[in-house]
């Protein structure tokens, strides 16, 4: 209906200053809500397109695919598509994957030089491989299986120096005949039809050909693209999404969530202050014949005449926003891989700043949540209004009961006053608060989490005490030489060389070997038998006989079983209290994987502490120790794990002297024995500089949640405040006509807002204490000492920052607002009255 | 004998689009004890006269003396300090804080000002009034001639030079508006008050001891 278009316009248009003050709200509300959104999704849309760039979008693919099921797949009606690899082992130490055209539109691989393989029979190679054999360079051919390869170009593969090397080249005919020619093996990529049905068509496939799922995927042979599905919110039980993507999901849209609820209290406290204003002017039209039906949407025109500006501006200006702050953040990420290069002495780089992509899903969802948001916000002014009566609404007079308190008459009048008017807009107040209570308790639970992480740190976290550690990875033995020339290097206080093996331990193998209090702790569900894991350390002998001679043994070599475990595995490091692994069993069953054999191990001696604190000990591992020699005598014995052949050995010190001199100098002796790709170190000065360097991200990224947080309140503040003193101008008018002068209703404002900042206080403090308990009740700790050691590490001055600037708002506005009540003529308001 | 209110050479001219003159040279004296009243159309500049009296609006020349100080001189602060001791101000509608009581809307300009009611007279005012029954209760819970009741009551406690009263009679029914009539009788004898009061109402207007009239902005008595 025109009339009803023409008087919501004509209500924006003749409340210029209420129109300014309700969009500057919406706006800043969607700025931030669309921030959140724009930054969200691109992170999103970045990963999904990162998976997809480099091992494509495929949903599920799997190894060992015979010629049975390459026939049953190629006619399987709801696969959409399949591609296949075909895999060549070599009588080298080479295999070939010939990958179909689409893997090639991947960046799996990174060409170093050459080109990519563009037909049958080219092939890329490892950088490491040209490197070690300079017969091959780009465009040698290769006689494989009297197939002939041409080398194109070489990948960086970032593998180990003694892992086989992997050739990529080009498959152009995925035929049965051409795959399963030369007895190779095929793995297979598959797209269905509909992506949702995934997890139930594989199950389906893998039944048919009696593949067990889980064992499957524990080998790798099943692989279910599960960053790819998860973007598409499909997961294994259908619509549901498991625990870790729930949690996710709370952490990531926790904060939009509440910013969304913020933004509805915000935009509710503006209209419901406008609305009350506007009373009379309803009323009369009502009076002249406008149904509860046309005033409900006048209302809602007017609301939505008057968000559609800021709502686009907000939008529009949050895609600035968001790329700015990723900027931001991705200059300091660039600061920070700088540093970290300097320090690793490898170069570290950041991937290249890219704006955020334009996306139409993203833009739709902050202008419909916050139509939604500022339609329902509206609702209940609209509602009030199609409801009021017109005599109420001309006179003033409400005819429906109103609870009163005491009024009282002693003390100070400006402060009795106060207290007067507080009660009876106690509803606005109330509005005032909630908006500031939600904006701290977005700060505050950030500042709980990181209280917490400081607590975890102290309390349930290992200390290494090595200065140095280095971890190396061989298919050989560590080399004596090196070994020895560490042990010469000046200013070693200790040494420790060791190698370390993780074997799987399954609670039925081991029925006689568990005592009586881990059993009971599995079935009281303190521990969990699906997460133990047995590892042996291989020590030196030097070290091994020191083991014996401090706990008074005597096997000269055998295995040293650590007889303890947590008793829980929900205690915190610091407060364990262990109980025995074993009533003193001298046997314990491990085997490399699920389907391996079993391997007894025939434990002769028992300690009750880590040797040397070598190593975190971890809740589910069963620590047994014994020599390298007696290790290597164990792996011929019973065979390596094909699984992980890898040898690893680690290298730990602490220096009486000049550290950073006794790490440069072990660093460089095992970079003369062993190739970069195949160690790893890190120093005590290494760590604190990366503690440093996080420390700094967080502080930025906490300086950027509290000016955030400090506009919202500040300007939140300053706009209600505002928006009720000038609503209640005829108050303040008539008032000054019986006697109160400026100073006195200057005075009875201040005492008002006392009372707010007082109530909003108390009530942060309650929500305060509420989101202390819960995140101790949610920990490991003892409910007191969790209290206590938390609130004693919270960083409050972001809290009372958001305070003081919420105090600043409202001081602003209580006198921007008696500037402005004050300056119109008195006889203005008499003439209204 | 000295004038307690008076006005000299009073003009108010609203220059808005086009410069409209509502008093012209207005005189006009009263004397202490005094019921006078003031009729006219609307718009003639009645309702101006009155707020030029009670200080809510400035004169665009001339001056007012209250009990000798020309108020046209004060400041803001002052005004409102002079108000509330020595005019008391009755409006038609609004004229009652609506979240505070009875007792408290009384006894507002006193405790502005924090000073202590003197319980004999706030008793004689409420029982004059006929609302001894009503202080606990609040605006809302009142009817209209019972709300002008308190505002009359809040105009006495401060015992001012001259009540000013804005069609006080004008949103009540006959009975209640021949009732506030009589009240305004009793207090001005009982008293001494000295009231000015302005109304459409010719009943209201010829109860009172002298009768104005504002015609275009200029006074004239009508009937004493």
């Amino acid at each position: 209906m025109k009339i009803i278009n023409e008087l919501s316009n004509s209500a924006i248009k003749n409340n210029k200053k209420d129109t300014l003050a309700t969009r500057i709200s919406i706006l800043m509300a969607v700025i931030l809500l669309g921030t959140i959104v724009f930054i969200i999704g691109s992170v999103k849309a970045d990963n999904y397109n990162n998976i997809k760039s480099m091992i494509g979008d495929y949903h599920v693919s799997f190894s060992g695919v015979d010629e049975e099921i390459y026939d049953y797949l190629t006619a399987y009606e709801e696969i959409d598509h399949i591609e296949f690899d075909k895999i060549i082992e070599t009588d080298m130490d080479e295999i070939i994957y010939e990958k179909s055209p689409d893997y090639w539109n991947t960046q799996d691989f990174e060409i170093v030089q050459g080109k990519k393989p563009s037909k049958e029979g080219e092939v890329i190679v490892p950088s490491r491989l040209l490197a070690k054999n300079h017969i091959y360079t780009i465009g040698s051919e290769l006689d494989i299986d009297n197939t002939k390869y041409v080398i194109v170009g070489e990948y960086d593969d970032h593998s180990y120096s003694f892992e086989e090397s992997i050739f990529l080249g080009y498959l152009e005919n995925p035929t049965k005949e051409n795959l399963f020619q030369n007895n190779v093996g095929v793995q297979a990529y598959l797209w269905y039809d509909s992506p949702r049905d995934t997890y139930t068509l594989t199950e389906q496939i893998l039944n048919e050909f009696q593949i067990n799922e889980y064992e499957a995927k524990n080998s790798g042979r099943l692989f279910y693209n599960t960053d790819i599905l998860e973007y598409k919110m499909i997961y294994p039980s259908g619509i549901i999404p498991p625990k870790s993507v729930m949690v996710d999901a709370i952490e990531t849209y926790g904060a939009c969530f509440l910013l969304t609820i913020l933004f509805a209290v915000v935009i509710y406290g503006a209209f419901n202050v406008w609305n009350s204003r506007d009373v009379k002017e309803l009323a009369l039209l009502k009076s002249v014949g406008m149904t509860e039906k046309q005033v409900k949407k006048m209302v809602r025109l007017k609301v939505l005449r008057l968000s559609m500006i800021p709502i686009l501006g907000g939008t529009i200006i949050s895609y600035g926003v968001a790329n700015l702050l990723l900027y931001l953040f991705w200059l300091n990420n660039s600061f920070s891989y700088q540093k970290l290069s300097e320090l690793f002495g490898e170069r570290m780089q950041a991937s290249d700043f890219h704006l955020i992509g334009i996306s139409v899903p993203s833009i739709l969802l902050i202008i419909g949540l916050s139509l939604l948001t500022v339609y329902f916000s509206a609702l209940i002014p609209a509602r009030e209004s199609a409801k009021l009566r017109i005599i109420e609404g001309l006179n003033g007079i409400k005819e429906k009961k109103t609870r009163y308190g005491t009024s009282q008459i002693s003390g100070k009048i400006e402060t009795s006053l106060a207290k007067d008017y507080f009660r009876s807009y106690k509803s606005t107040y109330r509005t005032i608060i909630l908006a500031m209570i939600i904006s701290s308790v977005a700060i505050t639970s950030t500042l709980v989490s990181q209280s917490y992480r400081a607590l975890n740190m102290e309390y349930d976290h290992f200390n290494n005490p090595y200065d140095f550690t280095s971890s190396i990875y061989t298919d050989s033995e560590l080399d004596d030489e090196m070994v020895s020339k560490i042990n010469d290097v000046e200013g070693i206080d200790e040494l420790h060389v060791y190698q370390h093996k993780d074997f799987k331990f399954f609670l039925e193998d081991n029925e006689k070997f568990i005592s009586n209090e881990l059993s009971n702790a599995l079935v009281d569900g303190e521990k969990r038998a699906d997460d133990m894991y047995v590892r042996i350390y291989g020590l030196s002998d030097n070290d091994y006989k020191n083991i014996l001679k401090e706990n008074s043994l005597d096997n000269d070599e055998g295995y040293i079983l650590l007889n303890k475990t947590p008793q829980s595995n929900f205690i915190p490091y610091t407060f364990r209290e262990y109980i025995p692994l074993t009533e003193e069993d001298n046997e314990i069953v491990v085997r490399y994987n699920a389907e391996g054999k079993t391997m007894n191990i025939p434990i002769s001696e028992y300690i009750d502490t880590f040797p040397y604190e070598l190593d975190v000990h971890g809740e589910s591992g069963v620590y047994i120790f014994t020599t390298m020699n007696k290790l290597e005598e164990f792996f011929e014995e019973n065979g390596t794990d094909e699984g992980d052949p890898v040898n690893y050995y680690t290298i730990q010190l602490k220096a009486n002297q000049d550290l950073a001199k006794v790490s440069d100098e072990s660093e460089r002796i095992i970079s003369s024995f062993i190739p970069e790709s195949d160690y790893s170190t890190s120093t005590i000065l290494l760590t604190e500089a990366m503690n440093n360097e996080q420390i700094r991200n967080e502080h930025l990224l906490n300086a950027g949640i509290q000016i955030i947080m400090l506009i919202i309140a500040l300007s939140n503040a300053y706009n209600s405040f505002h928006g009720n003193l000038r609503a209640r101008k005829r108050e303040f008018q008539l008032l000054s006509t019986i006697g109160m002068t400026e100073k006195q209703i200057k005075k009875m404002i201040l005492s008002e807002s006392r009372f707010l900042f007082t109530k909003t206080f108390i009530a942060y403090i309650a929500v305060f204490i509420g989101i202390v308990i819960a995140r101790v009740y949610r920990s490991n700790y003892g409910f007191g000492f969790g209290l206590k050691e938390l609130l004693s590490n919270i960083n409050y001055i972001p809290i009372i920052l958001v305070f003081i600037i919420t105090l600043l708002g409202v001081l602003f506005a209580i006198r921007s607002s008696i500037q402005t009540i004050f300056k119109d003529d008195l006889n203005d308001t008499i003439r209204e009255i | 004998m000295m004038s307690l209110v008076k006005a000299k050479s009073l003009t108010k001219t609203y220059d808005s689009t086009v410069s409209v003159t509502v008093l012209s040279d207005v005189n006009f004296q009263m004397e202490k004890g005094e019921l006078i009243s003031i009729i006219g159309d609307s718009g003639s500049g009645k309702s101006t006269f009155l707020h030029l009296l009670a200080g809510v609006d400035t004169p665009t020349s001339g001056d007012i003396f209250i009990q000798d100080k020309n108020i046209t001189k004060l400041s803001k602060e002052d005004l409102t300090v002079f108000r509330r001791r020595n005019i008391g101000v009755i409006y038609q509608f609004f004229n009652l804080i609506p979240n505070i009581s009875v007792r408290k809307n009384i006894l507002l300009p006193l405790l502005l000002d924090s000073r202590r009611e003197d319980k004999d007279y706030f008793n004689e005012i409420i029982s004059t009034l006929g609302i001894e029954d009503k202080l606990n209760r609040y605006p809302k819970q009142l009817s209209g001639g019972e709300q002008q009741r308190v505002a009359i009551a809040r105009s006495l406690i401060t015992r001012p030079a001259i009540i000013l009263a804005d069609e006080p009679t004008g949103n009540l029914d006959r009975k209640n508006s021949e009732e506030i009539t009589a009240l305004f009788r009793l207090v001005n004898k009982r008293f001494m008050s000295t009231i000015m009061i302005i109304t459409h109402d010719e009943k209201v207007a010829t109860s009172c001891d002298k009768v104005y009239k504002m015609i275009d902005g200029k006074l004239q008595v009508m009937e004493e």
